[in-house]
């Protein structure tokens, strides 16, 4: 998707849509832009896991209290799990 | 799953990222508790300002990853954007993907100073690609003296080499060595 493959792009975001809402004889195909639920609980999901997983690593590292972050991270995927 | 239950994910994550800085702000500091790894590092090691710039460009990236997130969240509030999406989620696991690299706690002293130089001499060799396509090349010239900096700092610090990180494998942590 970010280099804009073509395919990509079609298939995540612009589906084919049945060709006879917009033209009664079918013969021409048409696309739609389209959001996929489940493609943004995915990508809510990978944002919400790498960010906190850096925020944990640094405050490993630097030897500060972790728990406030992981019982935040714990309640928050836990929202996104339950959509 | 309907399209409000498909927006609960981005409240959630825009939850975490208010949440979280609250926090940063009254939980942390900016320097290492004393005695933790991050401490002894700092200490121990003969060049600091050589750690100091590894943590910084670490905490750096932690700070585009957040933005990126908060990207994310404005592409799907609306008019809802259905291809940036992808490249804000892309944005957001890359920078974290770096972050971590850095602040790894398994790398020692010299491999954390070896990622950090590593990345900027990375980022130089972009700098200059840049430079030269719009024509700025004096100013390409200055990245490339900062390569040879960036060099002789790596011969003083005794590495004979710095290990070049490869973004173009997700997560950006798989790492290649060049001379």
């Amino acid at each position: 998707m970010t280099h804009a493959d073509y395919w990509a792009l079609q298939r995540l975001s612009f589906p084919e849509i049945d060709n006879t809402r917009v033209d009664s004889s079918g013969e021409e195909r048409y696309f739609e832009k389209h959001i996929e639920p489940t493609s943004i609980a995915y990508l809510c999901v990978e944002s919400l896991t790498s960010l906190s997983h850096a925020e944990l690593i640094k405050c490993k590292l630097f030897g500060w209290n972790r728990k406030p972050l992981i019982d935040l991270y714990d309640k928050v995927n836990g929202e996104i799990s339950r959509t | 799953m309907n399209k409000e239950d498909g927006l609960k994910p981005a409240s959630a994550l825009n939850e975490y990222l208010e949440i979280s800085i609250t926090i940063w702000n009254g939980c942390y500091g900016i320097e290492p508790i004393k005695d933790s790894l991050a401490y002894n590092v700092l200490s121990s090691f003969p060049r600091p300002a050589s750690i100091k710039t590894a943590y910084s460009q670490g905490d750096l990236f932690i700070e585009a990853g957040a933005d990126y997130s908060m990207a994310l969240i404005n592409t799907l509030t609306e008019p809802l954007e259905t291809v940036a999406r992808w490249a804000c989620a892309r944005g957001a696991v890359e920078s974290a993907a770096l972050s971590v690299w850095l602040f790894d706690s398994k790398a020692n002293r010299r491999q954390r100073v070896k990622r950090s130089l590593a990345l900027r001499h990375a980022g130089f060799q972009e700098q200059i690609k840049f430079l030269n396509a719009i024509n700025k090349h004096s100013d390409s010239q200055k990245s490339l003296e900062r390569i040879g900096e960036i060099v002789r700092k790596r011969t003083e610090l005794g590495f004979v080499k710095i290990i070049y990180y490869d973004t173009c494998r997700l997560l950006g942590v798989a790492t290649i060595e060049f001379p």
